[in-house]
């Protein structure tokens, strides 16, 4: 992914002026509407014990498999008597979870990777660290999740720890590529003569510089997360029953998908359009942050 | 590989079912049966003469490990190769024999008698049987050396089927056509053991290493195994030396691995199988599927596979007796049958099919959902405020596992046992945690046994070969042993019964919940399916299929 941002980038790391909303809505109206929609995603997976109409893990037993707008369960049940709706808002929670955690984890040491391998870059330093993330790189995403998630076993932990790999390498070479630029600067030049130490130059001139493209990074890598960790899980091998999520509500509904439909379709859409919309909002942001696209 | 018989082509097929509809119309009355819903599924009996001719095809949701009928525990190596090979005795199905009926007949033997004490046994064995035409045992005639080459390798094999042979102290071959076997201690079933499908008579050029028992078969039953490709497909042709006359009816059969259920449902929709078994599907997907396909027969059997919660005996919480007794009566197996199997009977350590099941009224109140008794008996434990534990299940056995599970969770959770599931993979969990005991409790399947001393036996006494609940109970021990060598049968049913009350109430690990009913759905061109609990597949001799 090549993503083109020259020394204006500096502004987008301004906070966020109201202004400046304005004026993504109104040259970026499709990623408006995304960032809405991640907006009220967001909403939903914090205040999901606050919106769920049922406990996602009550087994109403009275009410198994129903249809939509029986027994009191607007989106139906499963066939443990579980509400669709509560389980789908929880989910939510489930992939944020999961997403913020991987892209803490995997963006902190990509980063980390990146910028000292760009900072070092043409040395032994950049060298290595680079071939080992080509190491990484070279492997299959999803063959690399498989095994990874097989040898840990399922759990959130192990969830997070496999999709990190998935994102360390593409952060690395984000970070690493800006890095080399920003190290030929006239700042970073200044910076070094007047003697500040290699840490202050990359966290003080090297980081706030960077951060951009990695805003449009990071939504497009949460977009890549998100259908991962339902991979994962429809594979059984992502986030462990009965804790909600989308994959294995799916991969549960799939057998039933004859007869409670609303079992697949329900987390189906929830996920398709929050993929859509973080993809939609990566694209978006990255127009808006590229000077060149501009008149 | 070609078969004899080319499948007919979709097209002409379709065509075939607008001249079928064409006569319908022109006959309603005749057909008028196949608007009534309730009459759905139903099987079709006396449906004229047997037909010869036909492939069936059909699926298994696994592939055996490997084909050696000895060495492989697995049933799905049963499955796979059961009809490749004969046993002295084998049980008799048919359509006036009830399912699971211990009733015999003479497979390759002709007819067998016991002596006074128990301990002689003379089988007389059929005259010219043929082996299948394969090298290097070529159609070589069978003879009583080959029975003595497989008794011999069955003892020289570990694991569980040396159970079964153990007691043979002498077997003598007089003449080619008898064989006699010598007991160590009076056995009344002796019959019913020669019956086991581990029994199968392999030729001495298996046992002595001529060819690879693992990857092919060579015997003398009704189908010669044509090619097996792993994980993919398995073929069978028809033995044209069969030595009932006139058997089998079907050209062959053709069998593809097809592990995901709905990909079989669908598969038997297109029409690509006749015949799909084992499932435990959803009853509402199963009327679903009668409704959508003409003349579908649906046979549901009582089954043989028992649910189980294993809990460890020798260590953690689940060592205490009431904890065990508590979970015995706070999960709502009723529930569980009802919401996520299409059927199932409540069942004791031993199947309700089998000879020594206790009485079902009598299961039922043992197995009573009682929470309110549970808290009681957890209490008394001492455990009032309950405890935490992890439930360890596997996905190997599919979703329905997995959904039981957590319905298991959620009743002990009443009571006070929070669970966390411990998925995990089936080798890790078949291989590792079961056999060596890391658990302290656990949900899942056991692989069907054929009589009740196996059950006993092998998982409920201290030296049991799969006891692994740690179960550790001197009084019980002797109570297996001795009911081994009662030789009246109801004095044996007693002792067998009393028994299993005496798990139920004492040990309650492995504890059984139920044997759930096993579907199987064939195409309404199948006849004379009778199929026997021992999955041998043998009667699929019998079976035949209407030919256009």
């Amino acid at each position: 992914m090549s993503i083109a941002i020259s020394g204006t980038a500096r502004a987008a790391r301004r906070p966020k002026t109201r202004s400046g909303l304005v004026r993504f809505t109104t040259e970026q109206p499709l990623g408006a509407i995304a960032l809405f929609l991640i907006t009220l995603f967001v909403v939903v997976a914090v205040l999901a014990p606050w919106i769920a109409p049922y406990d996602p893990l009550a087994q109403d037993r009275v009410n198994l498999l129903t249809p939509p707008g029986v027994g009191g369960h607007p989106a139906g049940t499963d066939e443990l008597g579980r509400d669709v709706l509560s389980r789908s808002l929880y989910g939510a929670r489930t992939s944020l979870l999961i997403a913020v955690a991987t892209l803490a984890l995997g963006g902190a040491i990509g980063l980390v990777i990146g910028v000292v391998s760009g900072y070092f870059g043409g040395t032994w330093v950049d060298s290595v660290l680079q071939r080992i993330m080509d190491a990484l790189m070279a492997i299959p995403s999803i063959v690399l999740l498989l095994f990874v998630a097989a040898l840990l076993g399922p759990s959130v932990r192990n969830t997070v720890i496999a999709l990190s790999l998935l994102v360390i390498p593409s952060i690395n070479r984000v970070a690493r590529g800006e890095m080399l630029r920003i190290r030929e600067e006239p700042y970073v030049e200044a910076a070094r003569s007047v003697g500040c130490s290699t840490p202050r130059i990359l966290l003080r001139y090297g980081l706030p510089n960077l951060m951009a493209p990695l805003f449009v990074m990071g939504s497009l890598l949460f977009a890549v997360i998100l259908i991962a960790e339902s991979a994962l899980s429809f594979l059984g091998i992502g986030t462990p029953p009965p804790t909600p999520s989308w994959g294995r509500m799916l991969s549960e509904g799939r057998s039933q998908l004859e007869i409670a439909p609303w079992m697949t379709v329900v987390p189906g859409l929830i996920l398709s359009v929050s993929v859509l919309a973080f993809n939609l909002l990566g694209d978006a942001m990255r127009d808006f942050l590229d000077p060149k696209q501009r008149r | 590989m070609s078969h004899p018989i080319l499948r007919l082509k979709r097209s002409s097929a379709r065509a075939a079912g607008a001249i079928v509809a064409a006569a319908c119309l022109a006959l309603t009355a005749a057909c008028g049966t196949g608007a009534d819903t309730s009459g759905k599924g139903k099987i079709v009996e006396d449906a004229g003469p047997p037909q010869d001719g036909g492939i069936l095809h059909t699926a298994a949701t696994a592939d055996a490990p490997s084909l050696d009928i000895h060495k492989e525990a697995s049933y799905m190596t049963h499955v796979a190769v059961g009809t490749v090979y004969s046993r002295l005795v084998a049980p008799k199905t048919g359509k006036d024999i009830e399912y699971g009926s211990s009733e015999l007949e003479g497979d390759l033997a002709e007819k067998w008698s016991k002596s006074e004490d128990l301990k002689t046994w003379t089988f007389n064995l059929r005259q010219g049987v043929k082996f299948h035409d394969k090298p290097p045992v070529n159609g070589r005639e069978f003879t009583s050396a080959d029975v003595k080459c497989t008794v011999d390798r069955i003892k020289s094999l570990p694991g569980h089927q040396l159970g079964l042979v153990a007691n043979v102290s002498k077997l003598e071959t007089p003449d080619p056509y008898t064989v006699v076997f010598t007991l160590a201690s009076a056995n009344t079933a002796f019959d019913q053991t020669m019956a086991n499908p581990f029994m199968s008579i392999l030729p001495c050029e298996g046992t002595r290493g001529e060819f690879n028992l693992a990857e092919d078969a060579i015997g003398t039953g009704p189908f010669v195994l044509k090619s097996w490709k792993r994980d993919q497909e398995r073929v069978m042709e028809k033995n044209p030396d069969y030595f009932i006359e006139g058997l089998p009816h079907l050209d062959g059969i053709q069998t593809t691995v097809l592990p995901d259920a709905q990909a079989q449902i669908a598969a038997l929709r297109s029409g690509k199988l006749d015949m799909i078994s084992s499932l435990s599907t959803e009853k509402r997907q199963v009327e679903q599927l009668l409704n959508q396909i003409d003349g579908l027969q649906l046979r549901t059997e009582k089954g043989i596979t028992q649910t189980r919660v294993f809990m460890n005996a020798a260590e953690g919480p689940f060592s205490k007796l009431g904890v065990r007794l508590a979970v015995a009566k706070a999960i709502d197996k009723e529930g569980m049958i009802k919401a996520l199997r299409s059927g199932g009977t409540l069942t004791g350590p031993i199947t309700p099919t089998l000879f020594g099941a206790m009485p079902q009224d009598e299961v039922d109140e043992l197995l009573k959902y009682d929470p309110e008794e549970a808290k009681e008996l957890l209490a008394e434990a001492g455990y009032p405020d309950g405890f935490s534990a992890e439930l360890v299940a596997t996905d190997g056995y599919g979703e329905t596992i997995l959904r039981e599970a957590q319905w298991i969770q959620e009743d002990l959770g009443k009571i006070g046992i929070k669970l966390t599931i411990d998925q995990q993979d089936y080798a890790t969990y078949v291989s590792s945690t079961w056999p060596e005991t890391k658990y302290d409790i656990m949900y899942g399947l056991q692989t069907p046994m054929l009589t009740a001393d196996e059950y006993l036996t092998s998982e409920y006494t201290s030296t049991g070969t799969r006891n692994w609940s740690k179960v550790n109970d001197p009084e019980l021990d002797k109570m297996v042993a001795a009911q081994r060598v009662i030789t009246d049968d109801t004095e044996r049913e007693k002792a067998l019964q009393d028994i299993e009350r005496y798990i139920m109430e004492n040990v309650s690990t492995p504890l059984p919940l139920y044997a759930y009913d096993t579907q199987t759905l064939y195409s309404g061109k199948v006849h004379d399916y009778y199929p026997h609990p021992d999955y041998s597949s043998r009667e699929l001799q019998n079976m035949w299929m209407e030919q256009e």
